[in-house]
């Protein structure tokens, strides 16, 4: 109860938020005036001058090709930038170009929305590499998806046409008039927080105290360290080959900007390898309660914006609170899970293993969840040490899709996906052919829309049924049993999510990995992309139907239920055998 | 009634048999990979047959016995063959149908004639019939060929396609011109002019449409199997990937792989949909068949699936809505008169008057007033009858002249003797009007007496009817040729949702466009040519088949009864067979939650033997759980198969009720049905495995 309690305002902050950001963003959608037409139209003109941007509006076939050509050079860009990020500027620490397979995996990474990340920021990228690279692609991949979604709203809303809006003038309008002013004013709130925000690179201190490390660099405990002589003992025995550190280097980046971004955009990847978990991008409760709020803020706001935007409000407040009711739940399962910890012989339950002491137990479950269930993936605690079922509820969370409230544009219109699926069944359950917002669902729709839902299991499914025979996966696993099968499974399932969070302990840095991750995630994102700008075409297109007490209702408490057995079905039936062999055995082997 | 199930039980036994052989046949694979679902099964069927001939040989896995995997082929083939028994069944009753009217089919002579002078030229077959020809058929011949009436008026034995015996009147122009092949001319003659190509007549139509030979996959259809078809895919999948997965967990464990290849296809085929997947045919044809016995002919399944999703129904006022005839209710007198003195003048007047109107007002008069013995036989009588130029009709008695007719034309007539029309009288006629009904003027030697007030009676029943219609979202709508007056009168006492007064084929073809213009899906049934505009627009359209060529050229069903209320039943009938499909999906997908629990710790138990706590049904042995989901998996197809053919209950409630009610029989049934099902059959399974 009390750690219900200490969730309500992470929750209560975004939805006070969310409401008037959601209307707001629905002035977008249908091209209405707002308070910010004034200053920001005449920038705008000037952007669509520059860039020589037709602003007639477009098909669904132009507006997805335009996206997919937009991605993919976005893509080959951000490849090239960090394979050859020594040869360019602002590379202060001298960092080599990443390989071919890692460049590949991290620009598939931040062009889906994903942030997987097979490397440690601090250790493997330049400055340029960071702002030029992963900010910029952090910005345009939050864009896209919610473009994606605008163009879904008008092909639902419209009636007798082709067009479903201009890509490029939903990509300019969403950087230009949210996602700027948004992470600007969280920035400086993360400033105020302790989160530095700086060009002038790392800085070397003395430390307080030295410390011994052994030859891979591992720290050697209970050491003496005789500074003097450099010599460490542990115990009066000398070691032989130990080094002692006395000087450490502090990671200062433009970190504030970036985590903004990260959370706002839902994207999650982190500057430094330890994300949201290291101080200096999460210094304390404050700067963790802006974090979380802006991860939840879009996601939560785009179902109102479905909802003004269609000017049928209880349609998006039905699938808020689908979503609302999947992230709780989910919520709850895993606090528990996570306030009993992991019970071990002789030592007894261990619940704090992993966690950072300034967040505690609760507020780390809290972030674990929110993280999974909207596409995020930063992390503020290491979820290898959580417990089988605190883990299985974060998998759980990506496996359905990341639909509780998701990623930017893409959670919502990925549970779309699933209403239309539902909204079939249903349709059919009452003697009439399914039509979801009076528009009909037929056999090409119905396609897109099973295409749109069956990715992310097909792509995780594909991806690691594949991958799993081979000889070097086993290798690249740090636990035994079941729950080195978990950080297998979570790796594909977070690349299949979209969400890029780590279980942590899986290896993945290899060419296998790294090119199976990438293909997964890119698999996941524009597959469902691909579908439903074919739904809204389609959609756009027809008549609207006349709605009836013998129409399907999706506004009320039943489908709401049916809509979440539709997607707790579809995830469970696709994932129950691989997590009765990982979580699930975990779980019951310590009971 | 009676008769009928007596007559379909006879067709039971001899159908179930050809049935039966008709499912053997089916297992061809160009049948089989018409399903994609249960070709799936097909497939995994002949893998493990394929592996029982390689065990024989001693090359196995190690995991499972012979024995065991002969138990599943047989599981397999069966799971197969149930499959094609339903869509069997289903054809089987179609097929029959098809019989009868084959042998109405059959080749005649026909008279062909010259088309200007109608002379007998020469004798053809009537297969060589073209499009065009004009032909000659005489009384007991058969009609050769679909055509449309030139000359001559004769009455038609059409039991041959309606099973009604009652002969009917086809003549030249108006809207009884349409003669169908293989009707038969009682009386006289037609000279027809043939209007279908050979092979393309109603009957072939027909035929085909109840052999099923015609029938294409509807759209919904085609959705729901898209849908079948993912969820296969992704079953297909998990059961790959649960191969590697459990190799993987192997290795890090060090041992063997120990999943056989047998438990997975096991699996698989229980997870795929096979329910709905071996259904989905049978309950479509069924649908379609449901229709013919209600004596409707849908030219396609997408007219039944439109049905379903109708929410305006245009309905013709005479027949449906009230008694195809009005009756004397009241005589009204004016003027002083006294009601028996009306009584006994509309009674007089009424006494040659055959119409059914007529003969209900002396009734009425018998009834009130005892007035009867007069004979029309009388010679003193004199009868007018009705005339489209007066108006009017009547009698004159012994140099008292009677008549009685419409207000208007009355009023004319009387004044035209120099009399002075009754304003009492004006009164009570706008005040029946106002009500509904239709008023009579009776007038003696001139003098207006009193008003007969004509009802039109409301059917029983139509008003609940037309309630339970509402609260399903459907709109009624009037039809009607009478005056705005009167149609509001009927309409309200009737609660219909709205009327169209005075209704011609052009504000027909404008009132279906307007409702379709805002989103709404019109059916209408129609039978003059004049109203196959109207048909052609309509979503749904029921010509009758006594109607024109033309109006059942622009319907899309054709109503064999000719029967104004089947818009009724057909729209049933395509609820239904929507509903069918979405509960028995319903049902389907939630029997996989129980398998899961059924095979997934059967088939990890020498991996993990902590995931037993899942075998929540406490199944005795992992053969005993695999081979019982399997069988439950089989068998359940067999119980849902005379739900299929008849359709889930269909009732006329709001939407709401509907999913509610039906999620809770299909969806909560569905879930819990398997977990007691699969208990019991590992009980019997598992006594089985222990005597062998």
């Amino acid at each position: 109860m009390k750690m219900l309690l200490q969730y309500l305002p992470y929750l209560i902050l975004p939805l006070v938020l969310a409401i008037p950001l959601g209307i707001f963003m629905s002035k977008l959608v249908l091209g209405e005036k707002t308070f910010m037409t004034k200053f920001l139209a005449p920038v705008e003109g000037k952007i669509y001058r520059w860039f020589r941007i037709d602003q007639a509006e477009m098909d669904w076939k132009k507006y997805t090709l335009n996206l997919l050509s937009f991605s993919a050079i976005g893509f080959i860009f951000l490849m090239l930038v960090l394979k050859f990020q020594n040869y360019l500027p602002l590379n202060s620490q001298h960092f080599a170009g990443m390989s071919w397979s890692l460049a590949f995996n991290t620009a598939a990474s931040f062009v889906t929305n994903t942030n997987w990340q097979s490397y440690s920021g601090e250790f493997a990228l330049s400055n340029f590499s960071q702002i030029v690279g992963l900010t910029v692609q952090n910005f345009i991949s939050a864009a896209v998806g919610i473009a994606v979604l605008f163009a879904l709203i008008r092909g639902l809303k419209r009636t007798s046409v082709k067009l479903i809006g201009n890509f490029w003038k939903d990509i300019i309008r969403i950087l230009l008039y949210v996602l700027l002013p948004l992470s600007f004013v969280i920035s400086l709130v993360l400033v105020s927080t302790g989160v530095p925000q700086t060009l002038s690179g790392s800085r070397t201190v003395e430390l307080v105290q030295p410390v011994a490390v052994n030859q891979d660099g591992a720290p050697i405990m209970n050491a003496h360290i005789d500074e003097k002589n450099k010599v460490v003992t542990v115990n009066g025995k000398k070691i032989t080959n130990a080094t002692i550190v006395t000087r450490e280097e502090v990671p200062l980046y433009a970190q504030a900007s970036q985590v903004a971004i990260k959370q706002l955009g839902t994207n999650g990847g982190g500057v430094l390898g330890a994300n949201s978990a290291h101080p200096f991008e999460n210094p304390n409760p404050l700067s963790n309660l802006v974090q979380i709020t802006a991860m939840l803020l879009l996601p939560m706001a785009l179902c109102f914006t479905f909802g003004y935007s269609l000017k049928k409000k209880k349609e998006g407040i039905t699938i808020f609170v689908t979503m609302f009711v999947l992230l709780a739940t989910a919520l709850v399962i895993n606090g528990l899970a996570e306030q009993k910890g992991i019970s071990l012989a002789h030592i007894g339950n261990l619940n704090l293993e992993g966690k950072e002491t300034r967040f505690g137990v609760t507020l780390s479950s809290l972030w674990s969840v929110i993280t999974t269930a909207t596409s995020t993936g930063s992390v503020n605690a290491s979820l290898d040490s959580f417990s089988a079922i605190g883990g299985m509820i974060a998998m759980m969370l990506m496996q359905i899709g990341e639909v509780a409230f998701g990623g930017v544009g893409s959670g919502l219109y990925g549970m779309l996906g699933f209403v239309i699926l539902t909204v079939f069944i249903a349709s059919l359950m009452v003697g009439r052919t399914p039509e979801y917002l009076g528009k009909k669902i037929g056999p090409k729709e119905m396609r897109m829309a099973v295409l749109a839902c069956l990715a992310t299991p097909l792509a995780i499914l594909i991806g690691s049924g594949i991958t799993a025979v081979f000889p070097d996966t086993v290798k690249s696993l740090t636990n035994a049993g079941a729950h080195g099968f978990s950080e297998f499974l979570y790796a594909f399932s977070s690349a299949g999510g979209n969400n890029g969070s780590a279980f942590g302990g899986f290896s993945a840095n290899t060419t296998t990995f790294n090119i199976a991750l990438g293909l997964v995630m890119l698999l996941a994102r524009f597959l469902p992309i691909i579908a439903l700008l074919v739904i809204a075409g389609r959609m756009a297109q027809q008549k609207m139907t006349a709605t009836t007490s013998g129409t399907l209702s999706t506004t009320n408490t039943v489908f709401v239920v049916l809509l979440l057995i539709v997607i707790l079905i579809i995830g469970v039936l696709s994932f129950f055998p691989a997590l009765a062999l990982g979580p699930i055995a975990d779980f019951l082997a310590s009971h | 009634m009676e008769e009928q199930k007596g007559k379909n039980k006879m067709l039971d036994k001899s159908m179930l048999i050809a049935a039966l052989k008709e499912s053997f046949l089916k297992l061809a694979p160009r049948d089989e990979i018409k399903n994609p679902v249960m070709f799936l099964v097909y497939i995994s069927a002949l893998l493990t047959t394929l592996l029982l001939g390689y065990s024989l040989f001693n090359i196995k896995d190690g995991i499972v016995t012979s024995g065991f995997i002969f138990s599943v082929a047989v599981i397999l083939w069966l799971t197969c063959l149930f499959s094609n028994f339903a869509e069997a069944v289903a054809e089987g009753r179609g097929k029959a149908q098809a019989e009868s009217l084959k042998a109405a089919r059959k080749n005649v002579v026909a008279h062909k004639v010259d088309g200007i002078t109608h002379k007998k030229t020469v004798d053809a077959d009537s297969a060589s019939l073209v499009k065009n020809d004009y032909i000659l058929v005489n009384a007991n011949e058969q009609i050769p060929a679909d055509g449309e009436v030139i000359e001559g008026a004769a009455s038609v034995d059409e039991s041959a396609i309606t099973g009604e015996s009652a002969p009917v009147i086809r003549e030249a122009g108006g809207d009884r011109s349409a003669v169908t092949g293989g009707t038969t001319v009682l009386s006289d003659w037609l000279i027809i002019k043939v209007t279908q190509e050979p092979g393309k007549s109603f009957l072939d139509k027909m035929i085909g449409m109840v052999e099923g030979a015609n029938r294409k996959k509807t759209p919904n259809e085609i959705a729901l199997e898209i849908l079948l078809v993912a969820l296969s895919l992704i079953f297909l999948l998990v059961t790959a990937s649960l191969f590697t997965y459990s190799a993987l967990s192997a290795s890090i464990l060090g041992v063997k792989n120990p999943i056989s290849i047998i438990w997975l296809v096991a699996l698989l085929v229980c997870l795929a949909p096979t329910t709905i997947g071996a259904l989905l045919s049978a309950i479509g044809i069924a649908g379609m068949s449901r229709l013919n016995q209600a004596n409707v002919l849908a030219m396609s399944g997408r007219a039944i699936e439109a049905a379903g999703d109708v929410d305006v129904l245009l309905l013709d006022k005479t027949g449906t809505i009230t008694l195809g005839n009005r009756r004397a209710a009241e005589f009204i007198p004016v003027d002083g008169h006294a009601e028996s003195e009306v009584a006994d003048i509309a009674q007089l007047a009424s006494l040659a008057d055959e119409t059914p109107e007529g003969r209900s007002i002396v009734v009425l008069a018998k009834k009130l007033y005892g007035l009867r013995g007069r004979t029309i036989n009388d010679q003193h009588f004199k009868f007018v009858p009705f005339t489209a130029q007066t108006k009017m009709s009547g009698v004159d008695y012994a140099g008292i002249e009677i008549r009685k007719g419409a207000a208007d034309n009355v009023a004319q007539y009387v004044q035209a003797a120099g009399q002075k029309y009754s304003t009492a009288c004006k009164q009570v006629v706008e005040d029946i009007s106002k009500k509904g009904g239709t008023p009579l003027v009776v007038t003696r030697d001139h003098e207006v007496y009193g008003v007969i007030y004509l009802k039109d009676i409301i059917k029983k029943g139509v008003k609940e009817k037309f309630a339970d219609l509402r609260k399903m979202g459907i709109q009624t709508i009037m039809i009607t040729g009478d005056n705005p007056v009167t149609a509001a009168a009927i309409a309200a006492e009737a609660g219909v949702d709205d009327f169209l007064a005075q209704a011609t084929p052009e504000s027909k073809l404008k009132t279906i466009r307007e409702f379709q213009a805002k989103g709404h899906l019109v059916a209408m049934t129609g039978d003059g040519t004049n109203d196959a505009p109207a048909l052609a627009q309509a979503d749904v359209a029921v010509a009758m088949n006594s109607g024109t060529q033309a109006a059942k050229e622009a319907g899309n069903m054709v109503d064999l009864d000719s029967s104004p209320t089947k818009l009724l039943e057909i729209v049933k009938i395509g609820k239904q067979l929507l509903m069918t499909r979405g509960s028995l999906t319903t049902f389907s997908i939630a029997n996989d939650i129980s398998k899961y629990f059924a095979i997934i710790p059967a088939i990890f138990m020498n991996l993990y033997p902590q995931l037993q706590v899942l075998n929540i049904m406490r199944l005795s042995s992992p053969t005993s759980a695999i081979l019982s989901a399997l069988i439950f998996n089989a068998l359940i197809i067999v119980a849902l198969i005379p739900l299929a053919l008849k359709g889930v209950k269909y009732r006329e409630v709001a939407a709401k009720q509907l999913l509610n009610h039906n999620l809770l029989v299909y969806g909560i049934g569905g879930l819990v049905i398997p977990f007691i099902a699969i208990k019991a059959i590992d009980l019997c399974v598992s006594l089985l495995l222990g005597l062998l």
